[in-house]
């Protein structure tokens, strides 16, 4: 069989390009649908209203307060996760050799949650909106030193211990939130099980900065080490003696990928399926090498994940579904398709 | 999993030497070869490179000078045969260059060496054990090795594919250190032969001086025929049957 149909490097700038594009007018249109529909044009109007100056011409005051406090961080916070949870997805594989890795598999997330359910249940929210994402994102740090501390063993980490250390980790904090919300205050309970859900909901123009500046700063330093992740997915000896220092870069992968996975999860909650799946994808089109394939990743996730978005607003508005409802009922029905097809 | 114990190991390889390392399985060849690639590192002596330490160098300063093809093989996620090629040249590339016209005459030049340009587009985790080989062997050859050292090689190929690698091997004429199950292509493609068992040298010395009859005995506990291959007048060594 023949790999990956883009291989020319013009092929796979235009897919580039091409996908650029398709973002950009999804989060238009995801902009202009909603509860209260509003035109495309109107939408734009209001967005170069605030980037650029230009006058809104046919927008409501209603309009724009909608479209740029409420649906537009929405839209942006949609980008940056999906591109997160997909280029950390496509990392860990590589790290792990384990093609069924994906973000939340070491430990960050339940320690997001257990940090999420303390603060919720049994502190109160004495920091306002920002609360839940900073103890969520405390929950993720400690998982993370939690984890290196229990894989550690000579003073080096190994694939396998590390994915064990996670997982092991992973439902033990599991278990301590699980166990704190069954005995917990039912409304607090209940609004920490809707965020576990995952949601864009929380998204304030306020709180985007870091968000942007952890998965951009991440996702480069992802995409630098591409070279060696190629040659950590083939084998550890084989990366020992291609001049790869694999110390480094395991350990260099684990902390970026969970410190993006903890702001993720912090404010976005647990989305699944998108980091497990869009790496796959990705592979079809342009093969597995990881130079190509996590910018490719970043964009294809954030498409992804601005649509999922589209679709948990609007199914039963004036409701949100949660998204992670959505991307996992979405993402596994298109893995059932695609495995009866190959 | 514990360490293997290796004990007065004291090895010299020439450059252009073709050397085969052979013995019981268990003997501890594959631990010497990690010594010699620089993915073991000895608790006492020294492995060293045309007069340096390599524990003293960093791993890619002798990835630029060893090259391995191990028994790992990259098949789960899609790499293609060029794609895995390519990885050769990562011991001469910095962090963001991208491929250099270098790099990419020099993948050029081992896909055709090996004879594996037409698979170029293919999945690895597709190709026959053979093709698999040439494609790590490829690799190997794009990393402009002087020392290529060579784990169980002929694994799980067929006799066609046996010989036409390790004469692939041999064309290369950079120095080899290959451990070999088959005592007669051992014969036939070393230059120096080395038993390795229980951890030790048993025995070393050119083919003829190794496999002998007796040394070959206390290697492996059968006894054997020697006689003179017909057409390379190498060893050619034949087990007693019981």
């Amino acid at each position: 069989m023949i790999v990956a149909p883009i291989k020319t490097s013009s092929a796979y700038a235009w897919l580039l390009v091409l996908l650029v594009c398709l973002i950009v007018f999804a989060c238009l249109s995801a902009l202009a649908i909603g509860a209260a529909p509003v035109p495309l044009n109107v939408a734009w109007q209001v967005v170069q209203s605030h980037l650029f100056g230009a006058e809104p011409l046919d927008a409501t005051y209603g309009q724009d307060h909608i479209i740029w406090l409420i649906r537009a961080p929405r839209v942006v916070l949609a980008v940056l996760v999906g591109a997160g949870l997909a280029m950390v997805g496509a990392a860990l594989q590589a790290v792990t050799r384990n093609p069924l890795a994906d973000p939340h598999l070491l430990g960050a997330t339940s320690g997001a949650t257990l940090g999420a359910v303390v603060v919720v249940i049994y502190v109160g929210e004495m920091l306002g909106q920002l609360t839940l994402p900073l103890a969520a994102f405390f929950g993720a740090s400690a998982s993370l030193l939690l984890v290196m501390a229990i894989a550690r063993k000579h003073g080096t980490f190994t694939s396998d211990r590390l994915l064990l250390s996670g997982v092991a980790v992973s439902f033990v904090l599991m278990a301590a939130a699980n166990l704190l919300l069954f005995l917990g205050d039912h409304r607090a309970s209940s609004s920490v099980l809707f965020w576990m859900m995952g949601g864009l909901g929380a998204a304030r123009w306020e709180l985007l900065w870091l968000p942007f500046s952890v998965i951009l700063l991440g996702g480069f330093a992802l995409w630098a080490c591409g070279r060696s992740l190629n040659a950590l997915m083939t084998g550890e000896q084989t990366a020992v003696t291609l001049g790869v220092d694999v110390h480094r870069v395991r350990i260099a992968a684990f902390v970026v990928t969970s410190c993006m996975t903890g702001v993720m999860v912090a404010l976005s909650g647990s989305i699944g399926f998108v980091g497990l799946m869009v790496p796959h994808m990705a592979r079809r089109l342009v093969g597995a090498e990881h130079r190509r394939l996590i910018p490719l990743c970043g964009l294809l996730g954030a498409l992804l994940v601005v649509c999922l978005d589209v679709v948990a607003r609007t199914v039963i508005a004036p409701q949100d579904l949660p998204i992670g409802v959505v991307s996992a009922a979405i993402g596994g029905v298109f893995f059932i398709v695609l495995i009866y097809r190959s | 999993m514990e360490p293997f114990t290796l004990n007065n190991i004291y090895m010299r390889i020439e450059s252009g030497e073709f050397v085969g390392l052979i013995g019981p399985n268990g003997g501890g060849k594959t631990s010497l070869l990690r010594c010699a690639m620089r993915y073991s590192k000895p608790e006492s002596g020294l492995v060293g490179l045309a007069g340096n330490d390599l524990w003293a160098q960093p791993a890619r300063w002798s990835a630029q000078r060893i090259a391995v093809v191990g028994q790992e093989f990259p098949s789960a996620f899609g790499l293609s045969v060029r794609e895995v090629v390519t990885m050769g040249r990562i011991p001469y590339q910095r962090g963001f260059q991208s491929e250099s016209v270098k790099d990419r005459l020099r993948v050029d030049d081992a896909l055709a060496t090996m004879d594996i340009v037409h698979l170029q587009h293919h999945e690895f985790g597709l190709l026959s054990g053979g093709e698999k080989q040439r494609t790590l062997l490829a690799r190997a050859v794009a990393q402009d090795p002087q020392v290529l050292i060579l784990d169980e090689p002929t694994n799980h190929l067929d006799p066609k594919h046996q010989v036409e690698l390790l004469a692939h091997v041999k064309k290369l004429g950079v120095a080899v250190i290959a451990s070999l199950h088959d005592l007669n292509l051992a014969a036939a493609f070393c230059d120096r032969l080395y038993v390795i068992k229980d951890g030790r040298v048993a025995a070393q010395g050119r083919p003829w001086d190794v496999l002998t009859p007796d040394t070959l005995f206390e290697t492996y506990g059968v006894e054997a025929f020697v006689d003179a291959h017909p057409q390379t007048g190498t060893p050619r060594i034949t087990w007693k049957i019981a």
